[in-house]
């Protein structure tokens, strides 16, 4: 691992390095603090860009304006009461309430703080366990890699918010997306309609814009809501008053935010809007003062916010070793990652070891960044809050318009961004998640061809998917995670019944 | 725009048995019994058990066949939407011979004009807008952007 370390300092250590890394931290935390732009949409909308860099550079545009986002999409949420990115919306009404108690600029020393620590907690715990995983999954084959790969589409269906059957919905029309164009066993094209243009697939970048955007701007079009008044932060630079001396004190808080967040974002198809919940929620679980949660609580803001940047490092352990999103950021960086021919997996540790140790570099550069930054951010915020949506949502229009055609020139890339995000829209307005169709669109392809080829070294025998050991242990937690939510909706279903009688 | 669960759980059943009935028509691997139909046809029949489990949630629970929120029942707002679906299907369908610069251009005044916002700086906004964006992104980063009719300005 040291010698990685000293081969990627190189490539991290440049000016060009610097120069991008400094432009993304900018365009991350203005995303991420304006009202729902989010910090998926930050990063999509920056991947045509990168597809003209070299990969480290390219994957450090990604990691430090996902990173930023998510932090500063703290920033509404304590000054109007809007969430930046859904990771905000678990501690929004302690922020709020601190807000309102005059204490913003102590509430947001505190997010600042606790999500650089949660953020370098993540990347280290990155930098070491991924390799070691990776060694291990070198016995990995078609099978392990299939029950993989269902886990973490279960997982993304059964952790979400709303309808499991919905979301199961949603997973399933992304598969079927995947599912357009030439299969890769056969050569036979699928689904295209007689379109050569499809004959390629969908492509991944328009689909994720369009799913992503277009919902977006419908919604700002149609509802137009006035943004509430912004709240006065006062001096920036007394944001950090006293707030060392409180992460101190909360200092397991921090650890247990940071390790739970990790955890979480290692599962995949979980993210840090699911680590920052589940994180708050455990943080409340064990408080002596449970009541105050909700109510201006600094300790749940402690450790929902390190969870939140934890998460999101933690979720690139199972997309570097197995190639597997732990989130929709995650697919993107997947996506990027295969552009650049650096196909995620366990060989990507052996073949370019220096290139992945540098892009964990960045994720650590990029996480300390959040406190110098953040702290500018803080300060500028009421000013950016200032520019109304309404104004804001033409030009992302043009971005999302440019930035589909130009990953292959080709006009079908609007079109798959316009069709595909129309759709997003009347999915999401009928409770069907989108997260799941992203995922399905991204892991489409890795799920179908371990299913087929697994099924051809069997002989089409689905025992042959649970006879190696390790194959057969995925394979039961896939069954846990698909048969728990059903014990759980049992019981409670009986336990209404019984305190009915 | 909010469809009743018995109507969205319809579509699902026709869309996968469309999808079962399309992919059983893929041929075959040679020597296998598998093919590049057999995913879809997975994918497809849980489409239609998924749909007969939401339709029939849907049954149960009852209610209006569909729910238009009030914004929706605003001219205003419904010609903004109007010009985004149908402005950027226009504008992809003329992408290379008008060109974004003129294009995009034209796209962002027309939304800038329906949302309310018709104060000759949005006008000068949107043109300046897509103008930068073009340049950054045909000239600083070599991004094949066409200009279309406006080919010898930029």
């Amino acid at each position: 691992m040291l010698a990685n370390i000293a081969d990627a300092l190189p490539l991290v250590l440049t000016w060009h390095m610097a120069g991008v890394i400094l432009a993304c931290a900018a365009f991350g935390l203005f995303v991420g603090a304006v009202p729902g732009l989010s910090a998926t949409m930050a990063t999509a909308l920056l991947v045509p860009i990168t597809f003209f860099m070299d990969p480290v550079p390219a994957i450090a545009a990604i990691v430090t304006t996902a990173a930023m986002a998510i932090f500063a999409s703290d920033i509404p949420a304590a000054l109007v009461r809007i969430p930046g990115t859904a990771a905000s919306a678990a501690y929004i009404n302690d922020l709020s309430a601190l807000t309102q108690k005059g204490r913003v600029a102590r509430a947001l020393g505190i997010a600042v703080s606790a999500s650089a620590i949660g953020g370098v907690f993540g990347s280290l715990v990155l930098m070491v366990a991924a390799p070691q995983l990776a060694i291990i999954s070198l016995n990995f084959t078609s099978f392990e890699y299939f029950w993989l790969a269902l886990l973490g589409l279960s997982a993304a269906v059964m952790l979400g918010t709303g309808s499991i059957l919905k979301s199961l919905m949603s997973l399933l029309f992304g598969l079927l997306i995947a599912s357009i164009g030439m299969e890769t066993t056969s050569g036979y094209p699928r689904f295209t309609f007689g379109m050569t243009s499809l004959l390629g697939g969908v492509a991944f970048v328009p689909a994720l814009i369009g799913m992503f955007a277009i919902p977006e701007l419908i919604r700002t079009f149609v509802n137009r809501e006035i943004t509430a008044p912004v709240a006065p932060v006062g001096n920036p630079l007394g944001m950090f008053k006293g707030v060392g001396a409180f992460l101190w004190r909360s200092k397991l808080n921090l650890l247990r935010g940071s390790t739970v967040g990790t955890i979480i974002g290692i599962l995949p198809g979980a993210g840090s809007d699911i680590g920052s919940w589940i994180s708050y929620a455990v943080s409340k679980r064990f408080s002596k003062t449970p009541e105050e949660y909700g109510k201006g609580s600094e300790t749940g803001l402690v450790e929902a916010c390190a969870a939140n940047n934890s998460a999101l490092s933690g979720a690139y352990v199972p997309a570097m070793v197995f190639g597997i999103p732990g989130d929709s950021i995650t697919a993107i960086v997947i996506g990027v990652l295969y552009i650049k021919g650096l196909n995620p997996g366990p060989m990507v540790f052996l073949t370019s070891g220096d290139t992945i140790m540098a892009i964990f570099l960045v994720f650590l550069i990029a996480n300390l960044l959040i406190v110098p930054l953040g702290l500018l951010a803080v300060a500028l915020a009421s000013q950016v809050l200032r520019v109304p949506k309404l104004t804001l949502a033409p030009l992302i229009l043009a971005f999302c318009i440019v930035g589909s055609y130009s990953i292959d020139s080709s006009a079908t890339g609007i079109v798959i961004m316009l069709v595909l995000g129309t759709f997003a829209y009347l999915m999401e307005e009928n409770g069907f998640p989108v997260a799941p169709a992203i995922l399905g669109i991204v892991m489409g392809l890795l799920v179908e061809r371990n299913f087929v080829t697994s099924l051809i070294k069997a002989d089409a025998s689905i025992l042959g998917f649970v006879e190696r050991p390790i194959a057969a242990g995925l394979a039961l937690l896939v069954l846990v995670v698909w048969v728990t939510p059903a014990i759980l909706w049992l019981r409670q279903r009986r336990r209404a019944v019984t305190s009915w009688r | 725009m909010k469809f009743h669960d018995s109507i969205i759980g319809a579509m699902l059943i026709i869309c996968g048995l469309w999808v079962v009935w399309t992919a059983s028509g893929f041929p075959r691997l040679t020597g296998q019994p598998i093919g590049p139909g057999t995913f879809p046809v997975v994918l497809g029949s849980l489409c239609v058990l998924g749909g007969i489990g939401i339709g029939v949630q849907g049954l149960l629970s009852g209610g209006a066949l569909a729910q238009i929120s009030p914004h929706w029942r605003r001219p205003d707002r419904i010609a903004s939407v109007i010009v985004v679906v149908a402005g950027t299907a226009l504008l992809a369908a003329t992408f290379e011979t008008v060109g974004f610069p003129l294009g995009g251009s034209l796209l962002l005044v027309a939304l800038f004009v329906t949302s309310g916002k018709r104060h000759p700086a949005y006008i000068a906004l949107a043109i300046g807008f897509v103008v930068t964006v073009h340049l950054v992104m045909s000239r600083l980063l070599q991004v094949p952007i066409p200009a279309g009719v406006l080919k010898g300005i930029f």
